[in-house]
């Protein structure tokens, strides 16, 4: 292994020499594999990481025939739905919306990307706000597909922002599980994985007030479900299936 | 000294004359290996080619599942399967292995158009690896022996290539760390597969 055989030294030295420097190379390399091994089985096995406050990461739902732009990967329409479990104003706006929405989403005229905000924390809410949008991370997680029902109920079972009572991470987690999210669902909602980054969600995406809507970026004032599909039409052009 | 100096003696003019007995043994075992790989696969090829509902004898869970990766299209990237490459190449290995073994000297630029092939070998491997793993999502037995076979010959018939005339520098301490090297590069596409594939292991325990 060694390759200094170029100086013509006493052999005995050289040989005690190499023996000394594999042994250190030996050492060395388990040092580092060891390492290597130990910190990526810590990071694995103490779960992922914790997303901060400050991190902005939505739930992009999108049906697989959704209209594509040019390059063929991005949707051609991204609808950003910035919301807070709590307010009023966006449980009025996906009574309003959702089903419009929802039927632009199956059709594959527009992707939405959710973005759950707690903006609305109070200690006499148990910080519902939070915990209820990080939870609907929690479900993301593992479905996209019970993200949409475990969404559409929290504002089906909206609790009032003016008082009363405000559902418990339990009920968050039977609310998820009936909307069909098992697996990691319950020990993240517990944890309180997303609760961070859905408290700080507004300030990282900028935003003003609940509900804000965004077209590719834009912000949009929406007014009627009828002029949202009109909006869509003007960028996507006639899809079949639209409402 | 009056072991180690017979060790040296034969160690130096080796390099001129020939290859040294652990190198040559080496790619004989590589070349071994890597054939017996790719013929296996080859094999399971043809028969899911003649009984699609064939199970090969590699699929053994949802993870490692050599059906699942043989039937890719990065399976057969050229048009045709990956294995047959490696039937052709482990075969060159195999005999290579075998001359060196028998202390036939063959000339250097032989051993460099060797080290060549397995670059590019390695730089196939690679991709196959990030493909398996990423794109793919499972993992063939047989596929990861042809993985686990390529590095190591790699840096066997380079070293031979270069006759370890490497001195000092860059190239010198690359040449002296080169097993630390190969260690680390098993480790880290070990560590890959671990975490890539993490929630199905998780269910093993």
């Amino acid at each position: 292994m060694a390759n200094k055989p170029k100086k013509q030294a006493s052999y005995d030295l050289k040989a005690a020499d190499r023996k000394r420097n594999l042994l250190v190379q030996i050492g060395l390399t388990s040092v580092v594999v060891l390492f290597a091994v130990a910190l990526v089985l810590y990071i694995v096995l103490s779960g992922e990481t914790k997303p901060e406050s400050g991190e902005a990461r939505s739930v992009r739902i999108e049906s697989s025939n959704v209209v594509k732009k040019d390059d063929g990967i991005e949707p051609k329409l991204v609808l950003s739905v910035y919301e807070d479990p709590l307010c009023p104003h966006c449980g009025a706006f996906e009574k309003a919306f959702g089903p419009t929405i929802n039927k632009l989403i199956d059709g594959g005229a527009i992707a939405v990307d959710y973005y759950m905000v707690g903006i609305l924390n109070s200690a006499g809410n148990q910080n519902y706000s939070s915990r209820a949008s990080g939870a609907a991370y929690c479900v993301a997680d593992e479905s996209t597909e019970a993200f949409r029902r475990f969404h559409g109920a929290l504002y089906a079972q909206q609790p009032s922002e003016a008082g009363g009572t405000y559902p418990t991470n339990a009920q968050l987690i039977e609310t998820a599980r009936q909307a069909g999210a098992a697996g990691k669902v319950p020990e993240c909602i517990d944890k309180g994985r997303y609760v961070d980054m859905a408290s700080g969600m507004a300030e990282a995406t900028e935003i003003n007030a609940t509900p804000t809507v965004r077209v590719n970026g834009e912000d949009y004032q929406y007014s009627t479900p009828e002029a949202l599909v009109t909006k869509v039409k003007e960028i996507v052009g006639d899809v079949p299936g639209m409402p | 000294m009056t072991v180690a100096a017979p060790l040296e003696s034969a160690e130096v003019p080796a390099e001129q004359r020939g290859v040294r007995r652990s190198s040559a043994i080496g790619v004989l075992i590589a070349g071994v290996v890597g054939l017996a790989a790719a013929a296996t696969l080859t094999i399971e090829k043809i028969e899911i080619l003649i009984d699609p509902s064939y199970i090969p004898s590699c699929s053994l869970n949802p993870v490692l599942s050599c059906g699942s990766v043989m039937t890719t299209p990065q399976a057969s990237v050229f048009g045709f399967p990956n294995s047959l490459i490696g039937i052709i190449a482990f075969t060159v290995v195999l005999v290579t292995g075998v001359l060196a073994v028998a202390r036939i000297n063959l000339p250097r630029w032989y051993w460099t158009g060797l080290a060549v092939g397995t670059g590019l070998g390695v730089v196939f491997v690679h991709w196959l690896i990030f493909q398996s793993l990423y794109r793919i999502g499972a993992l063939c037995p047989y596929c990861m022996v042809v993985w686990a076979v390529t590095i190591p010959l790699l840096v066997i018939v380079t070293s031979i290539a270069l006759r370890a005339d490497t001195g000092t520098g860059v190239s010198g301490a690359i040449y002296q760390w080169r097993w630390s090297l190969v260690a680390l590069w098993f480790t880290a596409v070990l560590l890959m597969i671990l975490v890539r594939f993490w929630n199905y292991w998780s269910t093993l325990v």
